[in-house]
């Protein structure tokens, strides 16, 4: 092939060549424009290190079964019993993974729009949450359905077993405040005794734990009279801690969104198995 | 087809215009790299060299003259014979200590060094070297690769080379810029700390709070060089907690400047304070471990026994504590697995295991808020509280303007705050 020959094929194909050229870059900047985020991308946000729908799935499955064991552990399940612990248990994670398909159906309307795409983590938000702090929560299906499932004496063994759990990981809660405001403070031994016993007074339980635990317990705090807490710490050390507890005082639509705080009052009464048949 | 000549020509000119130009490239590099000021100081007293504008000549001059005390302890130790385990532990123990006892550690190697003979000694001054002139054949080699690449320009730069490794004056200063607030207010609360806990007088606090300006600095390059690193790329320190090291810098300070008891008086709250962190840190943990495996009451009892006896201080830091809710640390599986039952251990296996990979630098809740200076009574200065004071009174919490110095005075702490002058 000579030259002559080669210059004139390239002469003819360049027009084609151009064109070709300029299309890629369009169609690569129309999709820079773009978002475009993917389900894939959507389900990491909501599940996390799980990855996606399916792992989060199996993960949920293994945690029930882990609280089926645990009951069954201390109460002694017929084989009834479990099998009516599990349906519920999968009912919680159905309702879980509905609530997911709806945020999911509206991030999938809008994945194109930047702006909006951001708007939908207000909903992904708590479900991300829940996934960290797991489904079985005292307003689970499954804990609801504990009463109806197992009879008065059962009850009373697992709700002694709970209690004890809810105090262990409180005390938890309560020592991470005190740890926090030492860190930034330095307060005394004595003041971390005194401040702990204030706490224990003071707050409760929370109602779901999770991630953000801390926030939770620090907001509870905030809540805590002035004239309580002020006469434990001395000027300078009141003047740390206070800058904290205001700023806890703003995050209560936030953690309220992420389901870390309750108007459920906690106190209520829970009533017994045979008590309940009364009722009804 | 290579054959025709002009081909061939049109091949060979845009290769002869490349080589000419890496040609240019890299002479151009080496010409620049020439004129860059690399400050290389590897004593630790000339570390404090950019701060001496700041802090004065005086506090320099106290910190020389305290490591030249410490050296001449050491070599005194090594002219004595000692064994090389001992210095080898005394070194461990030294390096709990990273402010000023990081310098003594590196004193005491270069005392000990002589004890493994005159070879070695050459051997690794001929290492050295070499280093120093591959580190050099790589800076340069890195400029020029940088350069043809379109690698980041390099600007010229100091370097402050320590026991830590080399850290850069842009990242120190952007690191002072960040946290700087938040080590103040670290300094200023620990102060206060020991105002309460040990009620120097006015002297000797005055005293202390002047070595805590130097306490800072080491321990703000320490952090620095920490997070460098990490930028970097390189695996992260352990060493998170930031009041700690402030604490035993303190410490220090408090053995010059205070009286024994009072020393004694900070060292309970120290020890009680780590114990007190560490209590919570396992508890916090074995609460996350629950949450996630559904533990019995006696499981939960058994693998806090676990995490205390195989405790790791990373395990504790701020924001694996805080925040930590779907990371775990690196508990030994092989002490942990038979506490389980056969679905934890499914559980388990699955669970994303590390000790504080990925946080980053946190100062937790510090928010770096400034706080006002000590308040004091009017009263001498040479007069110091008792000891007494002190002793186990911790919750005796008194206000800062309130009457701690008001106290009886003893004739050997005033004699003592005179000394210190």
């Amino acid at each position: 092939m000579s030259t002559q020959r080669i210059r004139t094929w390239l002469a003819r194909v360049r027009p084609v060549l151009f064109v070709a050229v300029f299309y890629a870059a369009y169609c690569d900047a129309v999709a820079f424009g773009q978002v475009g985020f993917t389900d894939e991308q959507f389900e990491q946000w909501v599940f996390q290190q799980y990855g996606n729908a399916a792992t989060a799935r199996t993960k949920l499955k293994e945690s029930l079964e882990l609280y089926t064991e645990d009951v069954d552990q201390t109460c002694v399940l017929s084989d009834s019993q479990k099998r009516k612990l599990r349906l519920a248990g999968q009912g919680d994670i159905e309702r879980f993974f509905r609530k997911f398909a709806d945020v999911k159906a509206k991030f999938q309307s809008v994945r194109n729009d930047q702006q909006k795409v951001n708007e939908i983590f207000q909903d992904i938000s708590p479900l991300q949450a829940q996934m960290t702090s797991g489904l079985f929560d005292r307003d689970s299906l499954l804990q609801k359905s504990l009463v109806n499932t197992i009879n008065r004496e059962q009850f009373l063994k697992y709700a002694r077993v709970d209690e004890e759990r809810r105090q262990f990981h409180h005390e938890s809660k309560i020592g991470l405040v005190v740890t926090m405001l030492d860190q930034s403070a330095s307060i005394t031994a004595e003041q971390r005794r005194k401040l702990a016993e204030l706490l224990r007074r003071e707050t409760k339980p929370l109602r779901q734990t999770g991630q953000y635990d801390y926030y939770a317990m620090m907001y509870q705090v905030s809540k805590i009279p002035e004239d309580k807490l002020k006469p434990l710490l001395d000027d300078i050390q009141w003047r740390v801690f206070s800058q904290q507890l205001v700023q806890m005082r703003g995050m209560e639509q936030w953690l309220k969104q992420n389901g870390l705080l309750s108007d459920v009052d906690d106190d209520a009464e829970v009533l017994l198995p045979d008590e309940q048949v009364a009722v009804e | 087809m290579f054959r025709d000549d002009r081909f061939l020509m049109l091949y060979r000119t845009p290769v002869r215009l490349i080589s000419l130009a890496t040609l240019a490239v890299c002479l151009l590099a080496l010409v620049c790299r020439a004129s860059f000021p690399v400050v290389l100081v590897s004593d630790a007293d000339d570390l404090l060299a950019d701060q001496v504008d700041e802090n004065g000549n005086e506090e320099k001059l106290k910190e020389r003259v305290r490591l030249r005390e410490k050296v001449e302890e050491v070599r005194k130790a090594a002219a004595r014979k000692e064994p090389a385990d001992s210095v080898a532990s005394d070194d461990a123990a030294a390096a709990d200590q990273p402010v000023v006892a990081k310098e003594v550690v590196e004193e005491k190697e270069e005392a000990a060094r002589p004890q493994k003979g005159v070879v070695r000694q050459k051997v690794a001054a001929g290492a050295a070297v070499a280093a120093e002139a591959a580190e050099e054949v790589g800076q340069v080699l890195g400029d020029i690769l940088g350069g043809l690449f379109g690698g980041r320009n390099r600007q010229p730069q100091a370097q402050i080379v320590n026991g830590l490794g080399q850290l850069e004056a842009n990242a120190l200063q952007q690191f002072e810029a960040h946290y700087g607030r938040h080590f103040d207010q670290i300094l200023r609360t620990e102060l206060h700390f020991i105002r309460i806990v040990c009620q120097p007088s006015r002297q000797q606090y005055e005293a202390m709070a002047a070595d805590g300006k130097l306490v800072r600095t080491k321990v703000i390059n320490k952090f620095a060089m920490i997070e460098q690193g990490m930028n970097h790329g390189q695996n992260q320190s352990t060493d998170s907690d930031t009041r700690k090291p402030v604490a035993e810098g303190l410490l220090i300070s408090a053995k010059r400047h205070l009286l024994p008891d009072q020393v004694a008086a900070y060292e309970r709250e120290l020890a009680a304070r780590n114990e007190a962190h560490k209590d919570v840190a396992v508890l916090v943990t074995t609460a996350k471990l629950d949450r996630k495996l559904v533990l019995n009451s006696d499981q939960r009892a058994q693998v806090t026994k676990l995490l205390d006896e195989n405790w790791h201080e990373s395990w504790g830091s701020a924001p694996m504590l805080m925040y930590g809710g779907q990371y775990f640390p690196d508990v030994p599986d092989t002490k942990l697995i038979p506490m389980l039952t056969g679905t934890q251990r499914k559980v388990w296996k699955t669970v994303d295991q590390q000790s504080q990979a990925f946080w980053g630098f946190n100062v937790g809740m510090n928010q770096g808020i400034a706080l006002a200076e000590e308040q004091w009574a009017d009263e001498p200065e040479e007069k110091a509280p008792t000891a007494a004071a002190a002793k186990g009174e911790n919750s005796k919490i008194e206000k800062p303007n309130a009457a701690g110095d008001a106290d009886a005075v003893t004739d050997d702490a005033a004699s003592v705050a005179e000394d210190s002058e």
